[in-house]
């Protein structure tokens, strides 16, 4: 086996033989997904207490027993949701009134919302991402003459329409946007099309289509406008703006959540599936309100459900209340849950999930911040039944601190969770278990500033990181590390470093994922005014030592901010890999905001090259995992088919001659791993520390055996070895 | 459900008043400084050397032969009583001719021999005692016999009581009562024929009596429902002495046909009498801290006369302003002038001529260190001829003489509308700026009102959306903020309603810090119809310099009456920052049998909001920003002024404090905040945005950041950022 002295002997020497580490030829361990492109494509419909409700890319929609609502998402430069209701009023067939029955609630069928007007004619809508498409689908049409649908319309907009000659209707408040009607069409059971009429009488949205057509339409016929979303050109209203993340195993999707203003005080919470082979999935409205904020959301893998955590007012200033909402596995949503007691003011919430897959891995927490008060600690349990429900247990506190802020709670822990929050001048963490009890005695650690700093934490429930922003002059501030171990009497300070320090710039919202055999911590830093970037940088188990070079991570937009990273194995997964979020933003006002994401793996994939053959015997060497920095796994595998072979060697050499014997050359050792062959097969485990000094660094590797009835090599009449590869260090 | 539900964030124009009357109410903390002054008004002045004593209902003149008592009637009464005899059995004694009256603190005496005639001079009537050192002669009962000249038909007469009166009022001599230097007491009676009037004492009790003995009625005189002593209160604070005037007319003069006292009351200090000539009309008051003395005002046979009055017993003589031309002044308004050394005085008043549209005159005085007044410089401010027709109710800020500017205001129709229109003029009485005008935002402007200081004003209007002469309370109150515009001129805000459609009237405004304190009336319709201007419930509010939004919550405040009087106890250019939130309300109260009034120091629930200035600004900009009304249950406004561009705000709970462009320094995180614009600014170069804050108590604590970014010409953080910053304001709710 290789020693302790081995490792450090081999990584002083490729330390030194590396020199100024390069990755020009490193793979990329982390891939941007075009979440434009998910976003745009988003549509989603279901049913809430309200009747149905639904959204696309830069809408939301409301169907109930009066009709539609329609609301474009003006973002929060809006003063006010700018809504545009259409209600049926009549249908003419010339002078000819067809009977209709209005006030029926609309039927849900997947993204269609269906009124039942009389049992020839159907009311339809289709929520698209790029608007909701009316349809009405005439069976039976008695009668003569043009076909008339005559429409109520209400709401902030309905005043505002302005004809675009026939092929549409804008409802536009100036400066900010608002809805188009397109133009109609009707299309008969032969597929003949027609173009229809358009028009505002009285106040009243008026559908035509023309006699001629109507009077030799096949049926069923169809009347066909589409109402979208008509965008401002001065002011672009993609407002989507806090975000997170999180992995659910069974599926093997992602969960983005985010919030999405349709104006000032007027909020969407949407989320979105992405499967990590299948790409972007269900989109689905998880709630509205007036001001929804800081949103979270964790894994319950053992119920293959989602907690999302959010905070919702009446107003920006508040009062908040913490609610929950579970998410089913079927994406639709379970009661929703207020965490924070009635009549308090609660805010900036975190959830842990459960990544275990037991029949009591079914708990978790919720820790959030309560006004004056300070830091709250709620348990939770979800039902395995269908429903989803969620049952609160225990209520503890955290801290009593009013000053205290920012909590956040480990994600990947198990049964037993780390909290952490900020004081002005420090950050503490406290550990409890899942049931929502506190336990040992937590850690205060000064930031070496007074600001209060942002903590982020994660850990696999005996070992933490724990990464804040520390303020040490106004405009820069730098992400520290602390690594926590827990003592069975409380979490101990085991390690403390720097996760990045750039003098004079801002570094700030740390975010950390358990991967497994790293940490991946990311963070904002200040790029220039209107101006930050992502930057994520993997970290070692222990210690607090960088273990990867620092990724920028570009976004759709100038600005890059809040980053949030679901593992997969928060999830349940038994994976080293992450999604990377965060939100994207203009540089002006109003600071319009996308959504980007990136896919992490904290290990590229091994480069390696044959320097040279080997020479008697059959003999193979084998990497075996990637030989990237951090991985302890690494290993090398000799295997061969004589059976003569009793001791197997590897030689590690730094580039230097090799060694020549007879016909067979080897790689000059700094030092040797050996060991017997059992079945002609050895694995020498060669674990890569997380030095980034490595980066780069060479190492060439060649087995040998001894034993097999070949004469090569005079020196060592028995010797057979492999192929010489050359490994490069990479992360 | 309704969806189409207002947000909660934005607040329309309309929903001001709900607002106002909505909001959970922060009740001002308040502690009464004086009550009821006109009712505890008790005086002995010589004036135009007769000598008066003085209560709260009457006024009684002491002359050698006789003592007049005249009631506060609204017409000219008076009850003339002569002391002719006293008698013990049947041969009554003249009673010796008497010296001059004398006066001793509130007791005025006559000698008469033996017997001493007092009258001891009490807030609620005269106790007439005739002191007998020795009896008259003989061993009956002691009677007084007294000649008595009323004006009043004789009213009522009984064994121990007489009145004289009518509708306008009464004068009552009851109780007669005698008491021995024993203090033994026995009741007596009296008699009336023929114009004497017989006080008797039994003989039992008078053979007995230790001497000396006094024979006691009492003389009171008293006015019907509704009459109330003090209908036109006005005060003002002088912040050296810390001492209020509150000045009233009150019926009470024995000349003219509507006999007027112009009566004053310090607190503390007590009562002054400002002016008996009979004629006056309502008084109103200013400070003028120079002097640490008041300048009382009131119209007078056609002219304004004024006083300076530093104590009750020192005052100026009094001057007459204006010559008298025969107009009449309905309406009169003074400043206060708070400057440590300057001693102008400004009036505005409407001139109401015999014949032609009357006029708004700013008339502009000087108090001497001896309390006499100059002779005053007078400027026409009002338009004439053409479109203009006559002026109304004017206005001058009470406040408001910062950096000698002075704003007025005053009603005029123009074109057929009734329009408010102000400038601004000078410590000298000179216009200084151009005039401005504003419609009514009604059909009439039946009150106008203003306060302020230093750029920023508020004016208040009441205006009726029916035809004029619109009856009750109908007419409804707006407020407008007047700033200043680059030129130095006065430019009016959009009004903004502060009562419902059921109206309201008798405003009332007072600076306080960043905030106007209003006090208006509003129907009591609960108690009696809403026409009846007596049946009114009394409010008061704050609301926002700036926007005239609502941030302390309309409250009952006073039962059934009117607000008269609304000062700020710290003065224009010499605010005490820890009276800024301070303000004296006078009030006529009670129910209608029991008017009165009160005085009270307010000090209104200074929870302002906790700002803090973070710095930040670049780019060029100039402007001045404010935080306005952070508190639970009010609105905050977000205000920058006098910009010239486009402006976003940036408001949130989140700070980012971004750098790199140059020395701007983006305090709130624009990532997570509301960003609200771009908004135009008004003719002032002001913006503003409201946000209206829970009555929630966890609020409290919860801190905004809010900054504003400007585009405009010559605006520019640095090359990369095309946008000026303000400063950041840090808010915290309170």
């Amino acid at each position: 086996m290789l020693s302790a002295v081995h490792l450090r002997a081999v990584a002083a020497a490729l330390a030194v033989s590396s020199g100024a580490a390069t990755l020009a030829q490193a793979p990329a361990r982390a891939a941007r997904l075009d979440t434009r492109a998910m976003l745009d494509a988003v549509a989603a419909l279901a049913r809430d207490a309200g009747g149905l409700a639904g959204f696309g890319r830069d809408y939301a929609v409301r169907f109930d027993a009066d009709g539609i609502t329609y609301t474009p998402a003006l973002g929060r430069r809006a003063p006010a949701p700018q809504r545009l209701a259409i209600r049926l009023g009549s249908l003419h067939r010339g002078d000819l009134a067809l009977p209709i029955a209005t006030g029926a609630e609309p039927r849900l069928d997947g993204r269609l919302a269906r009124y039942q007007r009389s049992p020839s004619i159907t009311e339809c809508y289709e929520v698209r991402a790029d608007g909701v498409e009316q349809t009405f689908v005439f069976t039976e049409l008695p009668g003569r003459g043009d076909l008339v649908v005559r429409c109520q319309l209400a709401g902030e907009l309905a005043g505002r329409g302005a004809a675009d000659g026939d092929r549409a209707l804008h409802f536009v408040a100036p400066g900010l946007g608002g809805v188009t009607i397109g133009a109609v069409t009707g299309i008969d059971a032969r597929g003949a099309t027609c173009s229809g009429g358009l028009r505002l009488v009285d106040g009243a949205l008026e559908l035509s289509l023309p006699a001629a057509f109507v009077d030799r339409a096949a049926l069923p016929l169809v009347l066909d406008p589409l109402i979208g979303t008509r965008i401002s050109v001065t002011a672009g209203s993609d407002d989507d703006r806090e975000l997170d993340v999180a992995y659910d195993r069974t599926s093997d999707d992602f969960l983005v959540v985010w919030t999405r203003a349709l104006a000032a005080g007027t909020t969407e919470l949407r989320a979105l599936e992405y499967g990590r082979s299948t790409g972007p999935g269900a989109a689905f409205l998880v709630a509205s309100g007036n001001v929804i904020r800081r949103p979270r959301v964790a894994s319950q893998n053992a119920v293959d459900r989602f907690v999302v955590v959010y905070e919702s007012a009446p107003t920006l200033v508040g009062p908040a209340t913490v609610l929950a909402q579970v998410v089913n596995a079927d994406r639709t949503l379970g009661p929703n849950v207020a965490i924070s007691p009635a009549g308090s003011y609660c805010v900036e919430p975190d959830v842990s999930g459960n990544a275990g897959s037991g029949f009591a891995d079914v708990g978790g927490l919720i820790v959030y911040r309560e006004q004056g008060a300070g830091i709250r600690l709620q348990q939770y349990t979800l039902n395995a039944g269908s429903t989803g429900t969620m049952v609160l247990g225990t209520r503890a506190t955290v801290s009593t601190d009013p000053a205290a802020q920012h909590p956040r709670i480990t994600r990947s822990a198990g049964n037993r969770a780390v909290v952490a929050f900020g004081l002005p001048g420090s950050v503490v963490a406290q550990a409890t278990t899942i049931f929502g009890s506190v336990i040992g005695a937590g850690l205060s650690a000064p930031t070496g500033g007074s600001a209060t700093p942002s903590p982020a934490v994660d850990g696999d429930g005996t070992q933490f990181l724990l990464a804040f922003d520390a303020e040490l002059a106004p405009g820069d501030r730098d992400i520290r590390c602390m690594q926590l171990s827990w003592t069975g009497a409380g979490v101990m300070l085991a390690g403390y470093d720097a996760v990045s320090q750039r003098v004079g710039i801002d570094e700030l919202q740390p975010a950390v994922a358990f991967l497994g055999p790293k940490y991946l911590v990311a963070w904002t830093v200040a790029a220039g005014f209107m101006s930050y970037e992502v930057h994520a940088k993997a970290m070692a188990p222990s210690g607090c030592n960088e273990c990867g070079t620092e990724l920028t991570l570009a976004g759709s937009l100038a600005s890059e901010v809040l980053p949030a990273i679901a593992s997969r194995r928060s999830g349940g997964a038994v994976a080293d890999d992450a999604l990377i979020a965060f939100a994207s933003h203009s540089g002006q006002p109003p600071f319009e905001g996308n959504i980007d994401a990136w896919l992490f793996t904290p290990f590229s994939a091994t480069l390696q090259t044959t320097t040279a053959t080997g020479c008697g015997n059959p003999l193979s060497l084998q990497a075996v995992g990637q030989f990237s920095i951090g991985n302890a796994a690494f290993s090398l595998r000799l295997s061969t088919t004589d059976p003569n072979a009793t001791l197997g060697f590897v030689s590690l050499g730094l580039g230097g001659p090799p060694l020549v014997c007879g016909s067979c050359s080897l790689v000059a050792p700094v030092d040797l791993l050996s060991g017997p062959l059992p079945g002609g097969v050895a694995t020498f485990p060669l674990p890569v520390p997380c030095l980034t000094a490595l980066l780069g660094a060479r190492l060439d590797v060649q087995g040998g055996m001894v034993g097999s009835a070949t004469n090569l090599c005079p020196l060592l009449r028995t010797l057979s070895t492999s192929s010489a590869i050359r490994l490069t260090v990479v992360e | 459900m309704n969806r189409f539900r207002p947000s909660l964030i934005a607040i329309a124009p309309w929903a001001v008043t709900v607002l106002a009357a909505t909001a959970a109410a922060q009740h001002p903390q308040r502690s009464m400084i004086v009550d009821h002054a006109p009712d505890r008004f008790v005086l002995v002045q010589r004036a135009d050397d007769v000598l008066l004593g003085m209560g709260a209902r009457y006024t009684a003149r002491f002359h050698t032969d006789r003592v007049e008592v005249a009631p506060a009637t609204s017409r000219p009464h008076t009850v003339a009583l002569r002391s002719r005899a006293a008698a013990r059995g049947a041969a009554p004694e003249p009673l010796a001719r008497t010296t001059p009256p004398r006066e001793d603190g509130l007791r005025v005496r006559y000698g008469r021999g033996a017997i001493t005639e007092t009258y001891d001079v009490r807030a609620d009537g005269l106790e007439l005692g005739y002191v007998f050192a020795e009896l008259p002669a003989g061993d009956g009962d002691l009677t007084v016999t007294i000649d008595v000249d009323s004006s009043l038909p004789l009213a009522a007469v009984a064994a121990d009581a007489i009145e004289f009166g009518d509708d306008s009022g009464a004068v009552r001599i009851a109780g007669v009562l005698g008491i021995d230097a024993l203090g033994n007491r026995a009741a007596g009676s009296m008699e009336y024929a023929r114009h004497v009037l017989t006080l008797r004492l039994p003989a039992a009790f008078v053979a007995h009596a230790a001497l000396p003995l006094v024979l006691d009625p009492l003389i009171t005189a008293t006015t019907p429902l509704g009459v109330t002593p003090g209908n036109s209160l006005e005060a003002a604070y002088d912040a050296t002495t810390d001492r209020c005037l509150i000045v009233w007319q009150q019926p009470g003069g024995t000349s003219g046909t509507s006999p007027m006292e112009i009566r004053g009351w310090f607190e503390p200090g007590g009562a002054v009498l400002l002016d008996s000539a009979g004629s006056a009309g309502s008084p109103v008051v200013g400070n003028c801290n120079a002097r640490d003395c008041f300048v009382v005002a009131w119209p007078e046979t056609g002219g304004i006369v004024a006083r300076a009055v530093a104590s009750p017993t020192t005052l100026g003589s009094l001057k007459a302003l204006t010559n008298a031309t025969g107009s009449s002044w309905p309406h009169l308004a003074i400043s206060t002038n708070a400057s440590p050394t300057a001693d102008r005085m400004v009036i505005v008043a409407t001139e109401a001529p015999a014949s032609g549209p009357a006029s708004c005159r700013v008339l502009a005085t000087r108090v001497s260190a001896s309390l006499d007044l100059a002779a005053a410089a007078t400027t026409t401010v009002s338009g004439s001829g053409g479109l203009y027709t006559g002026v109304g109710p004017v206005a001058i800020a009470k406040s408001g003489g910062a950096n000698g500017r002075y704003l007025v205001a005053w009603s005029q129709g123009f074109g057929g509308t009734p329009t408010a229109f102000m400038g601004l003029c000078t410590d000298t009485g000179a216009l200084a700026s151009t005039v401005v005008s504003r419609p009514a935002p009604g059909n009439d402007l039946t009150e106008i009102v203003a306060d302020g200081q230093d750029g920023q004003w508020v004016v208040g209007l009441r205006s009726s959306p029916g035809a004029f002469p619109t009856p009750g309370f109908a007419g409804r109150l707006h407020l407008l903020g007047v700033g200043l515009d680059g030129a130095g001129n006065p430019t009016p805000r959009d009004p903004v309603q502060i009562t419902d459609d059921s109206g309201g009237g008798l405003l009332n405004l007072a600076l306080a810090g960043r905030r106007v304190v209003a006090s208006y009336a509003v129907p009591l319709q609960v108690r009696c119809t809403s026409s009846d201007p007596q049946c009114t419930s009394s409010r008061i509010a704050s609301f926002t310099l700036t926007g005239c939004l609502p941030c302390q919550a309309a409250e009952e405040f006073y039962w059934t009456g009117t607000h008269a009087a609304l000062v700020r106890p710290s003065a224009s250019g010499n605010v005490d920052p820890q009276r800024a939130e301070e303000v004296v309300a006078f009030a006529v109260t009670g129910t209608l049998a029991t008017h009165s009034s009160q005085g009270s120091r307010l000090t209104l629930d200074n929870r302002v909001g906790l700002v803090t200035d973070l710095g930040g600004g670049c780019g060029g900009l100039t402007a001045r920003v404010y935080a306005e009304c952070a508190k639970t249950g009010g609105t905050h406004q977000a205000v920058v002024k006098s910009v010239n561009g486009t402006c976003w705000l940036v408001i949130g709970t989140d700070r980012i404090d971004m750098r790199g462009c140059g020395t701007c320094v983006l305090v709130p995180d624009p990532y997570t905040s509301f960003v609200v614009g771009p908004l135009r600014t008004d003719r002032n170069g002001d913006a503003s945005w409201q946000l209206a804050v829970p009555a929630t108590p966890g609020l409290v604590g919860v801190r905004l950041y809010e900054q504003w970014l400007v585009s405009g010409p010559g605006l520019q953080g640095c090359a990369s950022f095309p946008f000026a910053l303000s400063n950041a304001l840090q808010v915290q709710i309170q």
